[in-house]
């Protein structure tokens, strides 16, 4: 048990590392979301399961969701719109040959 | 500046979790957390009635704390819902214009009535089990939101939420007073009977107050995300016009 805390702090470092110093700001928000299941877990282990569920479901749930819409809300996220692009799959294919960041999501 | 800033952040949480893994984890005899939490978990089930102490602490010994959170909540929800034009009339753009997919729809069709039963049951068991009013209404907000994704307009009435929410808030108000018409003469005092322990009707107004704590974060989270993903009743009927022109 002493280990997995050990692992789960270490990977939850890093993880912040990460959303501190990426580029793209919704790359950012998901790591966020891993960094709050992560804490959730070390809650978990540190036998507070009260607070574990609440960190779960707002920390990573809600927050993350509110991030996300407000990201996409000020266009400020290009992630998202390549998620997009990806479900419209080949239609979008050649509409987005310039690198145009809104490809087909007006469609 | 920014990795600066950065790497300062990165080492003061580092610093944090580590201590409060040492801690947990090494200290021969964590004798100063002990003693606050030895006298909460003993004064817990003589004084409320209730199987988890936590809550007890949370809705007994600070209910007045927990009413200023479900305050905050609300303004915060209020924010958002001045920010995206709710009373205006004019809503956001909705965010989701496809209904998502066929594993999406049918998905999201799925787990709504498995989620919404699992909030109303951390709710419902908040003074028993781990949980409470607020991871409940939470997990509620989140299958609203599963279902949103699949381009629903018009999902729920806003209005309709806002009243729910109103009556919850008087609720938790309301059970607050009964302490202090009671002989006890304090606000959120447990004047109801406490019960036997573990039992679902047990721990005196301490499940009532989680009760409506629940609804009201699950009505103002719902209609957050509603009003962000811009499917809420006034983005649907601006949809509408916008159709007839």
């Amino acid at each position: 048990m002493v280990a997995m805390v050990i692992v789960v702090s270490v990977l939850l470092i890093g993880l912040a590392a990460g959303a501190v110093f990426v580029r793209s700001l919704g790359s950012a928000v998901i790591l966020l979301g891993t960094v709050s299941l992560l804490v959730s877990a070390t809650f978990l282990l540190l036998a507070a399961p009260d607070v574990a569920i609440t960190e779960a479901a707002i920390g990573s749930a809600l927050t993350t969701l509110v991030y996300v819409l407000v990201l996409k809300r000020t266009n400020s996220v290009d992630s998202l719109e390549d998620g997009s692009n990806l479900q419209t799959g080949k239609h979008s294919e050649p509409a987005s040959n310039g690198g145009s960041p809104t490809g087909g999501s007006h469609a | 500046m920014r990795k600066v800033i950065g790497v300062l952040l990165i080492a003061s949480f580092a610093f944090f979790v580590f201590s409060l893994v040492m801690r947990d984890l090494w200290a021969e005899d964590p004798a100063a957390v002990r003693t606050l939490g030895q006298a909460a978990v003993e004064q817990t089930i003589p004084q409320s009635g209730a199987a988890n102490t936590v809550t007890a602490i949370v809705v007994q010994f600070r209910g007045l704390d927990t009413l200023g959170e479900v305050t905050v909540l609300f303004l915060s929800a209020l924010g958002v819902a001045l920010l995206s034009g709710e009373f205006s009339g004019r809503g956001l753009k909705e965010v989701f214009r496809d209904d998502g997919g066929f594993i999406l729809y049918h998905g999201a069709r799925l787990v709504l009535p498995i989620i919404i039963l699992v909030g109303v049951y951390i709710v419902a068991h908040g003074h028993l089990s781990p949980g409470g009013g607020f991871p409940g209404g939470v997990l509620v907000a989140t299958a609203v939101y599963a279902v949103l994704m699949t381009g629903v307009k018009n999902a729920l009435s806003t209005r309709l939420m806002a009243v729910i929410e109103g009556f919850a808030g008087l609720a938790f108000v309301g059970l607050g007073l009964l302490g202090l018409l009671s002989d006890r003469f304090s606000f959120l005092a447990n004047v109801l009977p406490k019960g036997s322990l573990g039992m679902l009707f047990s721990a005196g107004i301490i499940p009532l107050i989680y009760a409506a704590v629940g609804t009201k974060v699950a009505a103002e989270l719902s209609t957050l995300v509603t009003s962000l993903t811009g499917s809420d009743y006034a983005s649907a009927e601006k949809a509408a016009q916008g159709g007839k022109r």
